[in-house]
């Protein structure tokens, strides 16, 4: 008999304890990888273990539960062309677009315009009964009178308002002349910072600065103020001003007072230009780079100048973004003029239907000088074709 | 004596020699002035020139113009404000103090406003990246029958002032509903409107009518069309679908044009005050800058009294206009400082994003 061959009997205890030892070790060790593992990975797999049991179940579950549309996919997007496909993502590039220009552009016109034709008319309870075509006016001695005329809220906003219609012309004059000089100066400084010159890049990029000051709100809290900018100017203190105090300089200097109004005026003038032709430059500095470089070569071997090939090349070829300037001009010069806050005091008071009419006028009006400055314009524009 | 005739000779010979010189000198001087290719070469040279001192002039103006502004805020908000009538001081303060910068930092409420804004204007400006981009792309790449009207369509948006469309805009996310969905869960539309709930800002950039989104498309649109088709065809071969086409080899192409219609997004997001004021986001207790700042004149007396900064400023200061206005330039310095600093790193990408949009007519 050999003892050896029997397996040796294990006591309970022992059997415990080698359970025991065996668990402490497996533990000893997933401390020991978690405490080696960097921390993210930690977290991340206390956090991921839920999800990975029991992600696949979801993944088949919603395998199963979108057979109709991979069968519809099959069916349909799977036969066409690689350009049907690629019309197919259009409209799914799109849709947010669509979407927003129908529920924020189509929707707020259409309603805008209903109520430029009505009145808003307080109810008692709050919230107000819009009423199409019918207008009750106050007299001002208690009795009121009933009009029934569709565009009674456009005679109010043209005739009645004392300031619209001035400031509507105000606004118009100075959109013109705002549309010259902004893009004749923005066209000759895209074509200056458009040469290679040192610093470029810096100069560049202090150019484009104005796009970030020009603040409607920064505008519009330092405007209060402006009395006393004027008046710390003549003081002689003039450290509040925007613009360098050019006006006492001159004046030291003995310069006769008509040249200096007229050079204080152009630095203003200058500094307003600066600061609203960003985007302008940008436009034209882009358009610049885009023209083929071997029309410039040809032009110098021929012999022509830089002047001459400004004319004859850069303003040609750059012709067509004049339009988009142009129109770009239009709205924003529109959207700084003083006519806003006219429009927003009828907001103040609730005067919906009135505020809507003006806004329609106004729009009118940008549309209609931007209808006849393209109409201008088309005449000499030059379109390149490659 | 003969030493001295020769020397004399010698000074004859020297002299006419450069007679002889000074007339060849002016000779060439002259057949040089008279020479077509010479004198073109010079005309040319001399015009190089003056333009480019022309240039140099004009360009340092206009940055000093610009600059300056910048620079007297700066040094206006380090003067203190006890300073502020002392007619000797122009530009370089007599003491320096943070004064300025103290008070209109707690009226703007400043690390609350500047996280709230930061907050709004990157989610703003990522959604109007995407949405307008998508759409450029679309515009150019996938062309179908009627895209370029439709493109015209929406460029249209951009003609028409946003206030004609913000009683409506105000009255839909007042009544926040999707096709009747909300309404018949909670009873009613969602409010989308008032202190804090920045919500229609998102929508709005989403959808594709943020500020100016219309700018931001037509530029995508410009910069997809300017890239080679054969970029799509050889991806098309690769067995690339039509998003895998424009995610993975179209967009990494657009980083400048993204970067430059970001800048945008973010900034005007940022300097927004017409839609914050409309959907009356802001209030003390959601400050956004642009809210704060604008009703900075009105509260000043009010926060120095109730911020215990009463003590800081002299007593005959406190209701001086020039203070008021001192503040206000100081404030409004606050609010664009981070811009300016978020604009330094970004510049050069800006610029170059500028020259890489390629906008052809």
């Amino acid at each position: 008999m050999d003892n050896n061959n029997v397996p040796e009997k294990v006591s309970f205890s022992e059997k415990l304890k080698n359970a025991l030892l065996s668990l402490l070790s497996t533990i000893l060790l997933a401390l020991k990888k978690f405490f080696t593992l960097p921390f993210f990975v930690k977290v991340g797999k206390v956090i991921a273990w839920p999800f990975v049991k029991v992600w696949p179940y979801i993944k088949w579950f919603l395998h199963k539960i979108s057979f109709p549309f991979r069968w519809l996919k099959k069916k349909t997007y799977n036969n066409l062309s690689h350009q049907g496909k690629k019309v197919v993502w259009s409209f799914i590039f799109l849709s947010p677009v669509i979407i927003g220009f129908l529920l924020f552009f189509i929707y707020p016109l259409i309603m805008s315009a209903i109520y430029s034709i009505s009145q808003f008319r307080p109810l008692p309870e709050g919230g107000f009964d819009i009423v199409i075509g019918e207008f009750i006016k106050e007299n001002g001695d208690g009795t009121t009178t009933v009009i029934k005329d569709l565009f009674y809220n456009f005679k109010v906003a043209l005739q009645e308002n004392r300031h619209f219609p001035v400031e509507l012309v105000n606004t118009i004059k100075n959109t013109v002349i705002d549309v010259f000089v902004i893009t004749i100066f923005s066209l000759l400084v895209a074509v200056m910072l458009n040469g290679e010159f040192k610093g470029r890049g810096i100069v560049r990029a202090i150019f484009f600065l104005p796009v970030i000051f020009n603040s409607e709100a920064i505008t519009q809290a330092l405007s209060k103020y402006q009395h006393v900018d004027a008046l710390l100017n003549q003081m002689g203190s003039g450290a509040l001003t925007a613009v360098f105090n050019l006006e006492m300089f001159l004046i030291n200097a003995g310069i006769p007072n008509t040249l200096i109004t007229f050079l204080t005026s152009i630095t203003t003038a200058i500094y307003r230009t600066i600061s609203y032709s960003g985007i302008q430059i940008l436009i034209f500095l882009a358009a610049i780079q885009s023209v083929p470089g071997h029309l410039y070569e040809a032009a110098t071997i021929e012999g022509a100048t830089q002047y001459e090939s400004f004319w004859k090349i850069t303003l040609p070829m750059v012709s067509p973004m004049i339009m988009t300037v142009v129109v770009f001009t239009v709205v924003d010069s529109f959207m700084r003029s003083p006519i806003n806050t006219v429009i927003n005091t009828t907001f103040n008071q609730s005067n919906y239907g009135l505020n809507a009419a003006m806004n329609w006028i106004y729009m009118g009006a940008t549309i209609i000088l931007l209808v006849i400055f393209i109409g201008l314009l088309s005449k000499v524009v030059f379109y390149y074709d490659e | 004596m003969t030493n001295k005739t020769e020397k004399k000779l010698a000074r004859k010979e020297r002299i006419e020699e450069l007679k002889a010189q000074a007339i060849e000198t002016y000779e060439k001087i002259r057949a040089d002035l008279k020479n077509p290719v010479r004198k073109a070469v010079r005309a040319r040279k001399v015009s190089l020139a003056s333009s480019r001192l022309i240039r140099f002039v004009v360009i340092f103006g206009l940055s000093f113009v610009i600059i300056f502004p910048l620079f007297q805020q700066l040094t206006l908000a380090l003067r203190h404000p006890n300073d502020i009538n002392d007619p000797l001081i122009v530009w370089i303060p007599e003491t320096f103090s943070f004064l300025n910068f103290k008070i209109a930092g707690t009226m703007l409420n400043y690390w609350r406003a500047l996280w709230n804004n930061i907050k709004v204007s990157s989610i703003v400006m990522v959604l109007q990246i995407a949405s307008t981009a998508l759409a450029g792309y679309a515009f150019s790449k996938l062309r179908f029958k009627g895209s370029e009207v439709l493109f015209w369509i929406i460029m249209i948006t951009l003609i028409v002032p946003p206030q004609t469309l913000a009683i409506p805009k105000l009255v839909f996310f007042n009544n926040f509903d999707i096709f009747g969905i909300i309404k018949l869960i909670k009873g009613s539309g969602l409010n989308l409107t008032g202190v804090g709930k920045t919500s229609s800002f998102y929508i709005m950039a989403a959808t594709g009518q943020g500020i100016r989104a219309a700018l931001f498309i037509y530029l995508f649109k410009q910069f997809f069309r300017g890239l080679p088709v054969e970029l799509d065809e050889s991806a098309q071969i690769d067995g690339a679908g039509v998003f895998r086409t424009f995610w993975s080899v179209m967009l990494p192409n657009a980083r400048g044009v993204m970067i430059t219609v970001g800048l945008f997004a973010f900034v005007w997001q940022w300097n927004d005050v017409y839609f914050t004021r409309l959907f009356e986001v802001s209030d003390t207790a959601y400050p956004l800058l642009t809210a704060q700042l604008s009703q900075i004149t009105e509260r000043l007396p009010h926060y120095l009294k109730t911020y215990g900064m009463d003590s800081l400023v002299s007593e005959d200061l406190r209701g001086n206009e020039y203070f008021v206005s001192l503040i206000s330039h100081t404030a409004a310095f606050l609010m664009m400082l981070p811009l300016l600093i978020g604009y330094l790193f970004v510049q050069r990408h800006f610029v170059e994003g500028i020259e890489r949009t390629g906008i052809v007519g």
